[in-house]
């Protein structure tokens, strides 16, 4: 009787734990699976193709710059200076597109200035100062320059790939989302299935067990921030063909929505632990919880409110469960030796 | 050329105005345990990280099988054959089993032409080297924080002795664990100076060196106080060398 | 910030009036039309709103209102998302105009027409324009300011120029510059500074162009920021300037008019905007034909007009 009694209790304890485990891999995204619901049932303008296709384009930039900070975050850092490389991109995109420097040159020739003003964010870093404060200093020195260069003014840009970039779509499914899928999954493959990644995780899960164990800590560091500068230039130049305009107040507080999103897709602030699907998930919950309230009629400052409830009660939950994960396993591993 | 593997001659180490390491001598014996004891300040860690290329010497050299030894970086002492494994192990705790034990020497493959991590092989290795080591761990794709003490050190001990290494350094091996976790540490480091492997304790447990080492050296602030063959000494006159910082056969010159 | 709570209030009010009987609607027009506007944190917006939910009351409509706070990026996503909310028009205050190209065109794909209001933009799809004629009003009030110079200061004067980098402010800028040069081509302009529609950072620039040239003597703002910090920078610095320019809100305006700090400014209407907006979507909507331009001439306020205005 005693043990049936134990077996099933113990039955009972172990699918309580598949779900807690479940719910820590894949939480994220029964998140983003229940607001659609939800919203595909209060608001019959939701599930439309058009607005499903719009909410993919909003949230194409946050997730093209989130796989950079992904990479970043797995290496303890941040960069608070994605928004104003996006706005000096913008900028210099358009001044290089009115010099007559056809788009096909501009385009890879941003992405490396984004990448030089990341790798030298990168080193900053590396002689030990503080990721925060480096990245805040570019924060506005980049934007400053930005301004610098145009006075201050924005200026329309009128060109056909531009164009496309912008408005135009493959297969029905729109440019910008196509981007960022791609990104997506060349950035899921470099995290998860190469050197580089695994090396990104060391740095930030224990730079000193990597340190001795041989890594090229400040090569790595070096990288992951040119990355994510490189990823901000192609946001910028989506962002700037989106709006076929390009400015100096052009994203704005961007750092922020793309820190949330990495954040609350379960990628770790103190390193070590980091995922791209998660980071999709989370860009695309931000967008969707947005428009949702917005074709509900909330009253759009809401919107502001519940993303940062979001995200509070997201990183508290992740926090929590892993945590609870962790000692189960010890535990478990504790009564198999004895 | 003796038949020692390691030689270290004359090593000296100043962090700042802080001499932490002063003209030391250090022979270690092919397949041979040598215990490294001392006080907390006496040097041992700092000696050991000069070996295995964590620290560079200011002054001295090091001769592996008579040979310089020139390395700079703990990766060039690895390839000479010295695995260390530190006193709080060194892993990183998000990463699994598998992944700490090749951190830095990872298993690769091709996949269309792109290197790819090849975590089978990887995987398959790792539980390898556990049943040659006879240590068990859960699972070797579990995330290293995930299990307990002693198994975390025998990832520690895997990674140290997974890769032909041929001397392996222990930086208080049973620090922090119950007797059945170093009774198997002490098993270990019988099974590899039974595969011809050197052993290097920095203890401060006598009984472990007493009951597996070969010889034992005393250090104390930045110098070799003495040193014995574990046949030929006991446990009072080490602790006298530990605590008077001076050989009491007085063989060795300050 | 009370402001925000009024779209609420709005909508649950005629939310309210459309499940009782016909008591408080006027009309009722089942409509729902989305008003974008530019920003509500400056007060010429939020009374360009007000103007349109008093419309939207009028007429039985309901409005729902988007703020993108001065976000161009942040405007056509509502704007997109007002498209997906598949409502009957839409009122745009653009922020770039050039950015909205995209939405417009989705918004003629759909169906749903659209006026804007203050800056125009050239599509099929854009119904009708309402605002002030930024350049020529401004051209008009250059020939008035030119007058003044040439009656009172002998012709001659240092003109300096405090504008913001939107569209708006710059044909603001370029009907005075034009009007001034035609009329008065001894006039000099000789400096110009951008106070980004920011108080602070407009009260800055001001005090170093005045630093820099200690001979100006009129000053000619194109917005509310610029005009206030052009008039806290030459109070501090105790000089003797003639200002002119346009407002958002014309309380602040009023006592340096009174004390003589002030020469003119023009007094914009933007509740107009606003309620002419629905109105003529509303209009479109039931069939009527709408002007493809409504304007009004805002009123030069002076010294001399002051009782009459007030």
């Amino acid at each position: 009787m005693s043990e049936t009694a134990a077996t099933r209790s113990g039955f009972d304890i172990r699918m309580q734990r598949q779900i807690v485990v479940a719910l820590v891999r894949y939480g994220m995204f029964i998140a983003l699976a229940i607001w659609l619901v939800a919203m595909s049932v209060a608001s019959e303008y939701f599930l439309t193709t058009t607005n499903l296709l719009n909410v993919l384009r909003q949230a194409a930039p946050l997730i093209i710059i989130g796989v950079g900070m992904t990479f970043v975050m797995a290496t303890a850092g941040i960069d608070l200076s994605v928004g104003s490389i996006v706005a000096l991109i913008s900028v210099l995109a358009g001044s290089w597109l009115a010099l007559g420097v056809p788009p096909l040159l501009v385009i890879p020739l941003l992405i490396v200035v984004g990448g030089l003003l990341g790798a030298f964010n990168g080193w900053v870093v590396t002689l030990g100062v503080p990721a925060f404060v480096v990245t805040l200093a570019g924060l506005t020195s980049y934007r400053g320059l930005a301004f610098v260069y145009s006075d201050g003014y924005a200026t329309p840009i009128r060109d056909p790939v531009f164009a496309w970039i912008g408005r135009g779509d493959l297969f029905g499914i729109n440019a910008p989302f196509l981007i960022a899928v791609v990104v997506a999954v060349l950035g899921w493959f470099l995290l998860n299935r190469t050197r580089f990644g695994l090396h990104a995780l060391a740095t930030g899960g224990r730079e000193e067990a990597a340190r001795v164990m041989g890594l090229a800590i400040n090569r790595i560091k070096i990288m992951v921030y040119a990355l994510t500068g490189a990823l901000a230039a192609l946001g910028g130049v989506v962002i700037s063909a989106r709006l076929s305009n390009v400015s100096p107040h052009a994203g704005v507080m961007l750092e922020l929505g793309v820190i949330a999103a990495t954040v609350l897709g379960g990628t770790s602030l103190f390193g070590g632990r980091a995922t791209i699907a998660g980071t999709v998930a989370g860009a695309l919950l931000i967008n969707f919880v947005r428009n949702g309230l917005n074709l509900l009629g909330v009253n759009p400052y809401w919107v502001q409110v519940v993303t940062g409830i979001i995200l509070v009660v997201a990183v508290l939950m992740n926090t929590v469960l892993n945590r609870k994960v962790e000692s189960w396993a010890r535990a478990s591993t504790e009564e198999e030796r004895t | 050329m003796s038949g020692n593997l390691i030689e270290m001659r004359g090593i000296s180490k100043a962090f700042g105005a802080v001499t932490a390491l002063r003209d030391i001598d250090l022979t270690v014996p092919k397949a041979g345990v040598v215990g490294l004891v001392g006080d907390n300040a006496a040097g041992k860690s700092t000696l050991m990280k000069v070996l295995a290329g964590a620290i560079q010497a200011d002054r001295g050299e090091i001769l592996i099988d008579g040979a310089p030894a020139t390395y700079t970086h703990p990766i060039g002492a690895r390839e000479a054959g010295i695995e260390m494994i530190y006193q709080d192990f060194a892993l990183v705790p998000d990463l699994t089993v598998a992944q700490n034990i090749f951190l830095g020497r990872e298993l690769m493959r091709r996949v269309g032409g792109v290197r790819v991590l090849d975590r089978r092989a990887m995987n398959a290795r790792a539980r390898e080297l556990f049943a040659a080591l006879g240590l068990r761990v859960p699972s070797v794709t579990l995330p290293v924080q995930a299990l307990s003490g002693g198994q975390q050190q025998a990832v520690a001990i895997a990674r140290a002795t997974g890769f032909e290494a041929r001397l392996v350094i222990m930086d208080e091996p049973t620090a922090n664990l119950g007797a059945p976790a170093i009774a198997k540490v002490r098993e270990t480091i019988g099974r590899l100076k039974g595969s011809g492997v050197s052993v290097v304790i920095i203890s401060h447990r006598l009984e472990d060196i007493f009951e597996v080492g070969d010889s034992i050296v005393v250090m104390k602030q930045g110098r070799v106080v003495g040193e014995r063959d574990v046949a030929d000494t006991e446990d009072a006159e080490i602790v006298e060398m530990i605590v008077t910082g001076r050989d009491p056969r007085g063989v060795r010159a300050a | 910030m009370l402001h925000s709570f009024k779209p609420v209030v709005a909508a649950a009010a005629f939310g309210l009036a459309a499940t009782l009987p016909q008591t408080a609607a006027a009309q009722d027009n089942d409509y729902t039309i989305c008003f974008v506007t530019f920003s509500l944190q400056i007060e010429y917006f939020q009374q360009s709103v007000e103007g349109g939910e008093r419309a939207a009351e009028e007429l039985g409509i309901e409005l729902i209102v988007f703020d993108p706070q001065a976000d161009a990026a942040r405007q056509v996503t509502l704007t997109e998302d007002c498209i997906a909310r598949q409502v009957d028009a839409i009122v745009l205050d653009p922020i770039e105009s050039g950015s909205l190209m995209g939405p417009i065109e989705q918004a003629a794909e759909a169906g749903i027409p659209m006026v804007t209001l203050d800056t125009r933009i050239d599509h099929p799809n854009i119904l009708s324009l309402i605002g002030v004629e930024q350049y020529e009003t401004s051209r008009e009030f250059g020939r008035y300011v030119a007058g003044i110079i040439a009656g009172q200061m002998g012709g001659e004067a240092k003109v300096g120029l405090m504008i913001a980098s939107s569209e708006v402010q710059i044909a603001r800028r370029d009907g005075f510059v034009d009007a001034i040069r035609a009329v008065l081509p001894g006039v000099e302009i000789v400096a110009e500074g951008d106070g980004r529609n920011i108080l602070e950072r407009a009260t800055a620039e001001a005090e170093n162009m005045l630093t820099a040239n200690p001979d100006i003597n009129v000053i000619y703002a194109t917005g509310d920021p610029q005009l206030q910090g052009a008039l806290a920078a030459g109070l501090s610095q105790n000089r003797d300037i003639a200002f002119f320019g346009w407002d958002d809100v014309p309380d602040y305006f009023i006592p340096p008019l009174r004390e003589g700090r002030l020469q003119g400014f023009l007094m914009q209407s933007p509740d107009f905007n606003g309620e002419q907006g629905v109105r003529l979507l509303v209009q479109h909507l039931n069939g009527e034909a709408i002007s493809p331009r409504v304007s009004y001439i805002p009123t030069i306020v002076t010294p001399f007009n002051l009782d009459e205005i007030e």
